[in-house]
């Protein structure tokens, strides 16, 4: 999953891009509103986190450049501002959700993940793919009720796969979602990841739920259900 | 609490009756005495008619009561009684009334008549005229003995011929008394009643002239603390009311300004706290997700304290400026040189200039002094070197010139290169919390309280300040130093 943070704050930034990295995500980050409105209309991120008082742009005129240009990408507003009408102001532009400072990381990352789902049409955080469950709130795959130990980058992988369930997602897309946009990527390093990932599940007894669609990309379901 | 209808009311009654008390006792005197003068106009006449009745017989004066009572009933009918003596205190005759009783002595020129008020025990207050004369001469010859035996004649044989007479008719003051008594009472029923019909009349008038204001106070009553953006209509208000609409609409305005200033004020304040707050929350919540190495946490408290210390710079900044506008400073003038004081000044910003390589220029007057406060000047020079130093670029140059104008007044100006605001935005660096956009990027550590505080410091001092800017030149401010006496 990919967030594009816009504060400007630089240490409230720094950690917050620290913790959502730790948690699996892939976050660029920017203090500069004009910057911020720039990653957001050039790259593809699941959810922006958005400061309202910004130099160069103000948060609010962010987010009503974006949803001008018809850009639906998740906005969770992040902002000292606390009053009625700035929340109301800041909802009518086109904002998901609201969250006022200072707050519980746990909940910023709560607040991503009901957006993440909403974005992919999904109520619950709990996905089934056959024997294996993975449970976006808690960031855990399970199998037969058993654990597995995965790192927050495979569990990335996971959770890109498994809110796709039975569609082919290509390796770009799975790119997109777990590096940030300056990281440089070696050519096989997604094939790495689902090659770990595969082993774990099957070592774990989910069956050959992740398959390779070659020329297209991977696929997360049963058998009988994920041939195009 | 006093009441406005009520103050009217009663200055309206109160002012009311004392015009018609004034009225009625100015009414009530003018009768009495117009009743007096005629009275004693009637008295005067009839004393000069009685004393047609004395006469100078050569056997003596004559005095014809017969004569005397056709004019005067007297006793108890009529209220007159008459008193004729020689000029010497002799009494020829008089009223029964006066049996045993001393009436005062008289002497008045011949010809006129004395009129006042005598009390006589026994007969009461009576008004007497006094009138003297000279008997007119009767020289027929009488039989004396038959004039003797005569009951309607009183003979007075002591006096010499040609001596005046004194006549005194007297009347009871009764029925005087009597009438003016009444006539009191009516002037007190009609005052009172007048007064009760007033009161009525000006208790209904106030009330209905009390109307507007009634409404008026009813439509301010219903604005509201939290929508103080109502304003009053001058359509439908009386005309006298009108100057205190406007003056309550201007302070309205003023009101609605300050509050939405201070509510400006405040969130402003709120968000610059909160958002180094939140900073801190999420780097210390993140540092405590997992087990980290000894250098991670040590990097994550050394963040912490740099935050913390953002944040105490605030609370400080936020105090001061607190401070200053509850009139809390009460400078205390003594004798600086200027001179030393800028540097001392200067020197706290040091390092920041050796920093940034800052070529910095002095331009002093000799001897350049000024009776202010000291420190309280000094924190001025450091907030503005503090932001002159902040906002040069690295190898800029800062310039301070002290000099006298012409108008006697000392001037200190600090310019740094490199100004990033216009003229236009210069307007605004006083404004608190105010940052340039090029400045945003420096959040938790500009917070837009160091120009104000410096502005509110020189307006406790008296020192005028003065920006001026050129975007991408030189951003100065100049202080204007108080006239010194």
């Amino acid at each position: 999953m990919k967030i594009l943070l816009i504060e400007d704050y630089k240490p409230l930034r720094e950690s917050l891009q620290q913790g959502l990295r730790e948690n699996g995500y892939a976050v660029d980050a920017t203090g500069d509103g004009e910057e911020g409105l720039w990653y957001a209309t050039t790259g593809a991120y699941d959810v922006v986190i958005l400061d309202l008082r910004l130099p160069g742009l103000d948060g609010l005129q962010i987010l009503k450049t974006l949803r001008a240009q018809k850009n639906r990408v998740h906005v969770l507003i992040v902002t000292a501002r606390d009053s009625v009408s700035d929340r109301v102001a800041g909802l009518d532009l086109g904002a998901d959700d609201y969250l006022v400072k200072p707050f519980e990381f746990s909940e910023l990352l709560a607040r991503v993940r009901a957006l993440v789902r909403r974005k992919y049409d999904r109520k619950e955080p709990l996905i089934r793919v056959g024997d294996v469950e993975i449970d976006t709130s808690a960031r855990t795959v399970r199998i037969s009720g058993k654990t597995l130990d995965l790192t927050s980058r495979e569990y990335a992988i996971m959770e890109i796969l498994a809110l796709k369930t039975g569609s082919v997602v290509s390796r770009e897309t799975i790119q997109e979602g777990i590096y940030d946009f300056a990281a440089e990527l070696s050519s096989n390093v997604i094939d790495v990841y689902i090659g770990r990932l595969r082993k774990k599940l099957e070592t774990g007894g989910g069956n050959k739920i992740l398959r390779t669609k070659r020329g297209f990309g991977y696929v997360l379901g049963e058998e009988d259900r994920c041939d195009p | 609490m006093r009441s406005l209808k009520g103050t009217l009311y009663r200055r309206a009654v109160t002012g009311t009756s004392a015009i018609l008390l004034v009225a009625g006792t100015i009414l009530y005197v003018s009768v009495d005495r117009q009743l007096v003068r005629q009275m004693d106009e009637s008295l005067a006449d009839k004393a000069r008619t009685l004393s047609l009745s004395i006469e100078e017989k050569h056997y003596g004066l004559e005095v014809d009561l017969e004569e005397m009572r056709e004019e005067v009933m007297e006793e108890a009918e009529s209220e007159e009684y008459i008193s004729v003596e020689a000029l010497d205190g002799r009494i020829i005759y008089q009223s029964g009334i006066f049996e045993g009783i001393s009436l005062p002595g008289v002497s008045i020129p011949q010809e006129e008549s004395l009129h006042e008020w005598q009390i006589i025990k026994g007969a009461g207050r009576l008004r007497s005229v006094i009138i003297t004369f000279r008997p007119a001469v009767d020289d027929e010859e009488e039989d004396l003995e038959s004039v003797a035996m005569d009951p309607g004649l009183i003979i007075d044989h002591a006096g010499e011929p040609g001596d005046l007479v004194v006549l005194r008719l007297f009347k009871h003051a009764s029925q005087h008394e009597s009438f003016m008594h009444v006539f009191l009472l009516m002037l007190l029923a009609t005052g009172l009643g007048s007064i009760g019909i007033l009161s009525l009349t000006l208790w209904m008038t106030i009330k209905r002239g009390a109307q507007p204001i009634n409404e008026l106070a009813s439509r301010i009553e219903a604005i509201r603390d939290d929508d103080l953006a109502v304003r009053l209509n001058e359509v439908d208000v009386l005309k006298e009311l009108i100057p205190i609409v406007r003056k309550l609409n201007l302070f309205l305005d003023r009101l609605e300004g300050s509050f939405s200033r201070e509510r400006s004020f405040t969130s402003d304040a709120a968000h610059e706290l909160r958002t180094p707050l939140a900073g801190l929350k999420s780097t210390i919540e993140v540092a405590l997700a997992r087990n980290r190495e000894d250098d991670e946490y040590r990097e994550t408290l050394a963040g912490a304290l740099v935050m913390v210390k953002q944040l105490e710079n605030l609370v400080k900044s936020l105090l001061t400026l607190a401070r200053l506008e509850s009139g809390q400073e009460s400078p205390k003038g003594s004798t600086i040189m200027l001179e030393d004081r800028i540097m001392d000044a200067w020197m706290t910003c040091r390092e920041a200039v050796e920093a940034k390589q800052i070529r910095a220029f002095f331009e002093f007057s000799n001897g350049s002094s000024a009776v202010i406060d000291g420190d309280l000047f000094t924190q001025v020079l450091e907030e503005l070197f503090r932001n002159a130093v902040y906002y040069v670029e690295n190898g800029g140059s800062v310039r301070i010139k002290v000099h006298q104008d012409d108008d006697g007044r000392m001037r200190i100006k600090i310019g740094n290169t490199g100004s990033r605001i216009s003229a236009e935005e210069a307007g605004h660096v006083f404004d608190r919390f105010w940052r340039g956009s090029h400045a945003r990027d420096d959040t938790g550590v500009r917070f837009g309280l160091g120009l104000p505080i410096a502005r509110k410091i020189a307006e406790t001092l008296g020192v005028d300040i003065k920006i001026e800017s050129e975007m991408g030149g030189e951003f100065a401010v100049t202080l204007i130093m108080p006239a010194q006496a």
